[in-house]
């Protein structure tokens, strides 16, 4: 049933049918559970968890139990996970809230980070008179630990690097970098935003090299609108948002205690479920970049199978935009994307295919589709057939 | 009828949008991702995507935003910064137009299904037994059909123009009527890629040296004042030139980059009697040579009499004020004035 809104919604979009999702790196649908969580939680009376009256109180312990709950996936303290907004609020906390804390001149990022601690580094820079370097990557987007190894000394303030990368699925070597970080900067704050891989890698073994750790609910079939962070006890930071004592003075403002809880659902339920979870997706990833490529229709693979997580099938499509093939699929009912956009909406050149050496003419014609939770066989199928359909219909020339 | 609408964010396109779905087609708004520096309107700004898609939203049809940055950098941007460095004054709106507009995003509505594109501009197509036919708008105030001019038989078959019978005015109180709430956003004036606090020369400086220059008469070659700017000036400008000594008001005739150096004469030094043009395009037959018709030589200029000759030289009927190279000059039937022939870039 759909409810009165005060405000101009189209009711005929809500709950229109997709026949073909393959855009989770963008966002996953809720899972069943944490939708029946959320049903019920949003049935409670809950105050505001600072207060003192009961309601409060009972708002407080739901906002602790999720804090517990993600502490405990993470093998970590409760009082070194802060809730927050988003994955992108966490990486700014990370890097703007440690930056003044530290004592050396120089952050290093991987080249191909996630805006939200590209844009966020080069303004901590900006703002401390520090450098920023950017570590390269290799053709499948890992970085080069050699080059790492050079850059790394004890003038390094920052180093951060993402777990798993939101455009072609690279997982990053954790614990060489957190070696290296030790050995040759043991000064240095290593951070990373690990909110592309709470479906695909084990959280449990980041805090042993890691200060810093950034977490999303939406890439886990979670809610938007709520993410954490996790710090170390030695990880010194400073608020970023002023004006009250919440989450230990450290992120100011009403938790989103509902939101917390269904994050830690996700992340809980995606953790428990990381091996039947890539025994399942898998094969489907390798069928659907399979189609595509042997249907001769200029698909290639981006970067090697075996670098990345099981549900990314990025492919660099030849000689058509991505916003056409996009906008074609969608006519198709198939929902995917390049990770790449900027805030009108269009494409942008992605800084990720330039860092892993794709030539400049195929910067706009990547195309990302990734898997998740509830991918079907039969969604692989109809989008591996639909993928086709379109490009031909694409390179048909009209005129 | 599949449409595809281009939507700038403006009250022109939105309403266009909205005169489509009424009559029956199937139409999605589209706004083109051009720029991505600073730019006060046109197809970059941020709210001007955001107007356009809120538009689409309040009449019912979909919406979509499509990069062209790169074809717009090639082929607009660069070749302006170019035109300048060499002298000429291009029009980039025309340009944009011809390419990008007219073709690239054309060929991709096409390549996505659609039937025709169709634009905000005022101007009437008219389909006839001889082909497509392009007229000047109802709102002469208003009409756009010189910067169409370069347009062809086979993009007029694909192209619809909405607006083409109707006043500025009816479109905006459409708009309002509808609840647009761009009813009353002002039209955009400048060109889409330059910001009106830093201008011209602020976009071009970070291109081109863009450097001094002196004002001399043509005649006695008496250095009369500089510029800061040369690169700048257009032939034709009195802005900047000093008046003479007995307050008579000077023009640029004449820029020498080379000599660094910028001529300027009486308002009757302008007059010429002929032009030169290249890329002549024709909307519908040729023109023969030796045929008068009306030239329009910018978008809102008054239009005079000439002879148009199938070798480029258009000889004027009265002297005319001198167009710069690099400028457009539009062709249209010697009657009526009504019917757009073709247009060409003028040479000298």
């Amino acid at each position: 049933m759909v409810a009165d809104t005060t405000f101009d919604i189209n009711k005929e979009d809500l709950n229109s049918h997709r026949l073909c999702y393959l855009d989770h790196a963008a966002t996953s649908p809720l899972k069943p559970s944490v939708k029946a969580l959320a049903i019920d939680l949003l049935e409670e009376s809950l105050g505001n968890p600072t207060g003192a009256h009961s309601l409060a109180q009972r708002a407080k312990k739901y906002l602790e139990a999720a804090r517990e709950s993600i502490s405990d996936v993470l093998n970590v303290g409760a009082n070194q996970i802060i809730f927050c907004s988003s994955a992108t609020e966490a990486n700014n906390i990370a890097i703007l809230g440690s930056i003044s804390e530290t004592k050396g001149k120089k952050i290093l990022v991987s080249a191909i980070e996630h805006n939200s601690v590209l844009v966020t580094a080069r303004q901590a820079a900006k703002s401390y008179g520090m450098d920023l370097g950017l570590i390269p990557v290799d053709q499948d987007g890992l970085i080069d630990l050699n080059w790492l190894s050079d850059n790394l000394n004890p003038d390094v303030a920052l180093v951060s690097v993402m777990l798993v990368n939101n455009e072609i699925g690279t997982i990053q070597n954790i614990e060489q970098i957190g070696g290296l970080v030790r050995e040759k900067a043991p000064e240095a704050l290593f951070h990373s935003d690990a909110a592309q891989g709470t479906c695909w890698v084990k959280l449990s073994s980041l805090q042993k090299e890691c200060h810093l750790v950034s977490l999303s609910a939406h890439k886990a079939g979670g809610p938007v609108g709520v993410g954490a962070l996790y710090m170390s006890s030695d990880a010194r930071i400073k608020p970023v948002i002023f004006g009250g004592s919440q989450e230990r003075s450290l992120r100011a403002g009403t938790q989103n205690v509902i939101g917390a809880c269904l994050m830690a659902q996700a992340v809980k339920d995606a953790q428990d479920n990381l091996e039947p979870n890539l025994i399942r997706i898998k094969p489907l990833r390798d069928k659907l970049i399979d189609e595509l490529v042997k249907s001769d229709a200029g698909i290639r693979e981006t970067t090697s199978r075996e670098s990345k997580i099981a549900g990314n099938a990025h492919v660099i499509i030849e000689s058509v935009g991505a916003d056409e093939l996009l906008w074609a699929l969608d006519d198709r009912g198939v929902c995917a994307s390049t990770g790449s956009s900027c805030a009108s909406g269009a494409i942008t050149k992605s800084h990720v295919l330039s860092a892993i050496g794709i030539k400049s003419s195929d910067y706009l014609s990547g195309l990302r589709l990734t898997l998740g939770w509830s991918t079907t066989e039969e969604e692989v199928a109809y989008g591996a057939n639909a993928i086709v359909e379109a490009l031909h219909s694409l390179r048909v020339s009209h005129i | 009828m599949k449409v595809m609408v281009a939507m700038s964010g403006g009250v022109d396109s939105s309403v266009s949008a909205y005169l489509l779905k009424e009559e029956g087609f199937d139409v999605t708004g589209v706004t083109l991702r051009l720029w991505g520096g600073d730019g006060d309107s046109g197809c970059c700004s941020v709210s001007d995507v955001e107007d356009a898609r809120r538009a689409a939203f309040k009449i019912g049809i979909k919406h979509r935003v499509i990069n062209m940055a790169e074809v717009f950098d090639d082929f607009v941007v660069n070749p302006y910064v170019e035109s300048h460095k060499n002298g000429l004054t291009p029009n980039p709106c025309i340009e944009c137009n011809r390419k990008i507009k007219f073709d690239a995003l054309l060929k991709s509505a096409l390549k996505l299904g659609f039937d025709y594109l169709a634009t905000g501009h005022y101007a009437l197509v008219q389909k006839g037994s001889s082909g497509f036919r392009m007229l000047r708008a109802k709102d002469k105030d208003k009409d756009q059909s010189y910067v169409l001019s370069m347009l062809s038989q086979q993009q007029l078959s694909r192209l619809i123009f909405p607006l083409g019978e109707l006043e500025k005015k009816d479109v905006r109180e459409i708009a309002k009527q509808i609840g647009l709430s761009v009813a009353t956003k002002p039209d955009s004036q400048d060109v889409c890629f330059i910001h009106s606090a830093t201008g011209r020369k602020g976009f071009l400086g970070k291109y081109m040296a863009i450097s001094e220059g002196k004002l001399v008469d043509e005649r006695t070659n008496e250095v009369i004042g500089e510029t800061d700017a040369l690169e700048l000036l257009t032939i034709g400008q009195r802005k900047g030139v000093p008046a003479g000594k007995l307050g008579q008001r000077r023009f640029v005739t004449r820029v020498d980059l080379r000599e660094r150096k910028a001529y300027v004469g009486p308002f009757l030094n302008l007059l010429v009697s002929k032009a030169k043009v290249k890329d002549v395009t024709f909307v519908n037959k040729e023109i023969k040579s030796g045929t008068e018709i009306y030239l329009q030589a910018s978008a809102h200029g008054s239009p005079f009499k000439g002879v148009f000759f199938e070798n480029g030289e258009l000889i004027f009927k009265n002297p005319q004020k001198k167009v710069a190279p690099g400028q457009t000059i539009a062709f249209y039937d010697s009657v009526e004035n009504k019917e757009v022939l073709g247009s060409g870039v003028v040479l000298l």
